[in-house]
């Protein structure tokens, strides 16, 4: 088994591994001045490289010999536990082999530096905090580089055991998206601290030694949860190891689900992600000296003001309010001049075809918003702008706030729509609805099209506009209007 | 040729002449009563101001009036009874040159009839402000054409931006040839413009817009270059091109469904 696994694996990883593994050592070295013994510990201790160089590269030797063998091979092994037993053997021999390669490259990226077995540092590493926690467990990095390399090795063996468990027990579909999850809450815990305080274990606890020092409980906390997870991985292996974890397919049943797979495609995602983007980035780009997120995020929602026209800050919002609505627009005709004959009739009742149109446009319209929030939020984290305790609040009423003018303008095209049986004259109604901005501020001021626009709500900076809870009353009843009455008449009026 | 031409005048017809007709009512109408919020030096302003929407939504008014046809023709196979009767080619020609020529007139006969009125039909302006000029000089493209022959001016003017109609409706056209989805075409025109004029404007070149082409008045004058005029077109018509050789040469959509 052993022999064989390594035949999977192949040589290339391994190699990929010792040329990583070398070029994070030599960078580590060029940049600071340690002896030889700070080095090799510094190189193993750097979680940077382990978590998104050295986990991956395991995991992705795991899910080459993750699969499960055929029942013949199975057989052989009298018992499926001895089966997974041996088999876990063999995952560990590979841990074996991992760390050996990995220890090599360290030791030879090391060569040359000076030999000293202490703790002392020359001022201004970047080592230093590390080194203070870990000097308060060991008298020498020597030790402290064994130890380290020991748990690795041993975190090692038990992540490749979760996985293969993982693997047997959930459906082939499923085992990648776990684990890649798994590793997803890894990654990320490192850069936020509400992730790091929850008492979960992630790889990293089990890799990483110095992970488990931070808390006073910490390491409890690991070696708890590892042991209980062992102790079921093995009772669950010899004891139920025929069971399979089923998880129910999902209903994809109706209309609403057939015309989600026509308009939720990776075509269309694309396109809003890449417009979010550019409008969020240039955003930035034009006022690049704010340093408050909240300023950043009013100005994004500004959208265009009543009573005048500014070209450019118009099409802005025509392009990230119409967005959405063009390629409904775009949907709705197609779905209704090319309907296919079987779609009619499946149908119990016309009502059927306009609710399924308007429960999709709903979905993607909030799938918009879900964009809306995440792209600001991921800026805001990339670009280290200052957050108060008002950003999220914020960012999610102006979110809510431009969803419902959307859905507003949406539902308004439906209706037109349902008079006139061309998407088109909907469309035009709309651009001339928001056209109407240029009216004076008292007659378009509450006018419910483009009323997300930050720079027509009442703000303490500006002193003037309609209150939020007015802006959203207004919202509210014009969508809801609009949807009752489609619900009601609407679909006598649509299809023929 | 003419007589398919003819033939394709009567089936744009009523459409067309509509569209003229409520354009040139809106234009009239625009021209000879916004200008009363603004001072202005000279009448001709009037029709700068009262044209001004116009200018932002020019692509729906040379397309949704023309470019359903084709799609009809092609959804109801009428396209399919013309085969045996005239050569493609021929058909197509016939019909794109009926387009272009309606075309412009939908925007030539609004534009140059608001000119008039604003010239001659409103009542003049006094302009109260001329000892001011001396002190800020008026600044304005083509200054001297613009002040002495204001009709002349709004004669080249509005031929020039029927012309710019001509290229936007042909990308409309180009559309209809090939999608099948009618919204698609007759917004594609416009959402090309949102797009093509903020793109532009965020990365600095507001000079080189379709929109600056046509309606050269909307910068400031001295950024205005020969190249304002003709790098919007420029880049419809590649994009026209990029349109049909996708469609036709890449995807292969036949135009004509047998």
């Amino acid at each position: 088994m052993i022999r064989r696994n390594l035949y999977i694996v192949g040589k290339g990883k391994l190699v990929v591994l010792f040329l990583g593994c070398i070029l994070f050592g030599i960078s580590g070295r060029v940049a600071a001045t340690l002896s030889y013994e700070q080095h090799i510990l510094s190189v193993i201790t750097d979680h940077y490289y382990l978590i998104y160089f050295m986990i991956p590269m395991y995991l992705f030797i795991c899910f080459s010999v993750m699969e499960e063998d055929t029942e013949i091979v199975v057989m052989r092994y009298r018992s499926y536990f001895r089966y997974f037993l041996s088999k876990w053997v063999s995952v560990a021999a590979l841990a074996v082999l991992f760390m050996g390669i990995q220890l090599l490259a360290i030791l030879l990226s090391g060569i040359g530096l000076p030999l000293r077995n202490h703790w002392n540092l020359v001022g201004g590493a970047t080592q230093t905090e590390l080194f203070s926690i870990l000097s308060g467990y060991f008298t020498y990095p020597t030790s402290c580089f064994i130890v380290t390399t020991l748990y690795m090795l041993l975190g090692l063996c038990i992540s490749g055991m979760f996985c293969m468990w993982i693997a047997h027990f959930l459906p082939n579909s499923w085992t990648s998206k776990v684990i890649m999850a798994f590793y997803i809450v890894t990654a990320v815990s490192i850069k936020m601290p509400f992730l790091q305080a929850l008492p979960i274990t992630g790889f990293h606890h089990w890799i990483i030694l110095h992970h488990n020092l931070t808390g006073e409980y910490r390491f409890l906390i690991t070696a708890i949860t590892t042991l209980s997870l062992v102790i079921v991985m093995l009772w669950t292996a010899k004891k139920y190891w025929h069971w399979q974890l089923s998880v129910p397919s999902r209903r994809r049943k109706g209309l609403t689900q057939y015309y989600c797979r026509e308009v939720i495609t990776k075509k269309n995602l694309l396109i809003m992600i890449t417009v979010t983007s550019i409008i969020t980035i240039w955003k930035y780009l034009q006022n690049p000296d704010i340093l408050v997120a909240d300023e950043w995020i009013v100005r994004l929602f500004a959208g265009h003001g009543t009573g005048m026209l500014n070209m450019l800050s118009f099409l802005e919002m025509l392009i990230i309010n119409g967005l959405p609505i063009c390629i409904l627009a775009a949907f709705i005709e197609r779905i209704t001049s090319n309907q296919s004959i079987f779609v009619t009739i499946r149908l119990k009742t016309r009502v059927e075809l306009l609710k399924g149109m308007i429960k999709t446009s709903l979905i993607f319209i909030v799938l918009y918003g879900l964009l809306f929030t995440l792209i600001p939020i991921i800026l805001i984290i990339a670009l280290n702008l200052r957050t108060t305790e008002h950003t999220i609040p914020l960012l999610l009423l102006c979110v809510g706030l431009k969803l419902l003018d959307i859905m507003t303008q949406f539902l308004l095209m439906t209706a037109l729509y349902c008079f006139t049986k061309q998407i088109t004259i909907g469309f035009l109604a709309l651009v001339g609805l928001n056209l109407l901005c240029i009216l004076p501020v008292g007659m378009s001021g509450y006018l419910p099209i483009g009323l997300s626009s930050m720079a027509r709500i009442y703000l303490p900076q500006t002193q003037s506009g309609v209150s939020v809870v007015l802006a959203y009353g207004i919202l509210m009843i014009a969508s809801s209007t609009i949807f009752i009455w489609l619900r009601i008449r609407g679909h006598n009026k649509t299809f023929k | 040729m003419f007589r398919l031409m003819k033939n394709e005048w009567k089936k744009l017809k009523s459409p067309v002449l509509g569209a003229i007709a409520i354009l040139s009512l809106v234009a009239c109408i625009l021209s000879s009563t916004l200008y009363l919020d603004y001072s202005l030096y000279y009448d001709i302003e009037a029709w700068e101001i009262g044209t001004e929407l116009i200018g932002f939504l020019f692509p729906l008014f040379v397309v949704i009036p023309i470019c359903w046809n084709m799609y009809y023709e092609r959804k109801n196979n009428f396209l399919l009874y013309t085969m045996p009767r005239v050569s493609k080619r021929k058909y197509l020609t016939a019909k794109w040159l009926t387009s272009a020529i309606s075309s412009f007139f939908i925007l030539f006969i609004p534009y140059f009839l608001s000119a008039i009125f604003a010239l001659y039909v409103k009542s003049p302006i006094d302009p109260y402000a001329t000892a001011d000029v001396s002190v800020t000089p008026f600044r304005h493209i083509f200054l001297e054409l613009f002040t002495q022959t204001p009709l002349l001016y709004a004669f080249l003017l509005s031929c020039w931006k029927s012309l710019i109609g001509i290229f936007v409706m042909s990308l409309g056209f180009v559309l209809s040839l090939y999608v099948d989805n009618i919204f698609v075409i007759l917004t594609g025109p416009f959402i090309y413009e949102i797009l093509e004029n903020f793109i532009l404007s965020i990365l600095g070149l507001e000079k080189y817009r379709l929109v600056t082409a046509f309606e050269p008045t909307s910068l400031a004058t001295e950024s205005i270059a020969i190249g304002s005029f003709l790098m919007g077109l420029l880049v419809i018509s590649i994009v026209i091109v990029a349109v049909w050789l996708y469609f036709g040469k890449i995807k292969r959509i036949p135009v004509f469904k047998v």
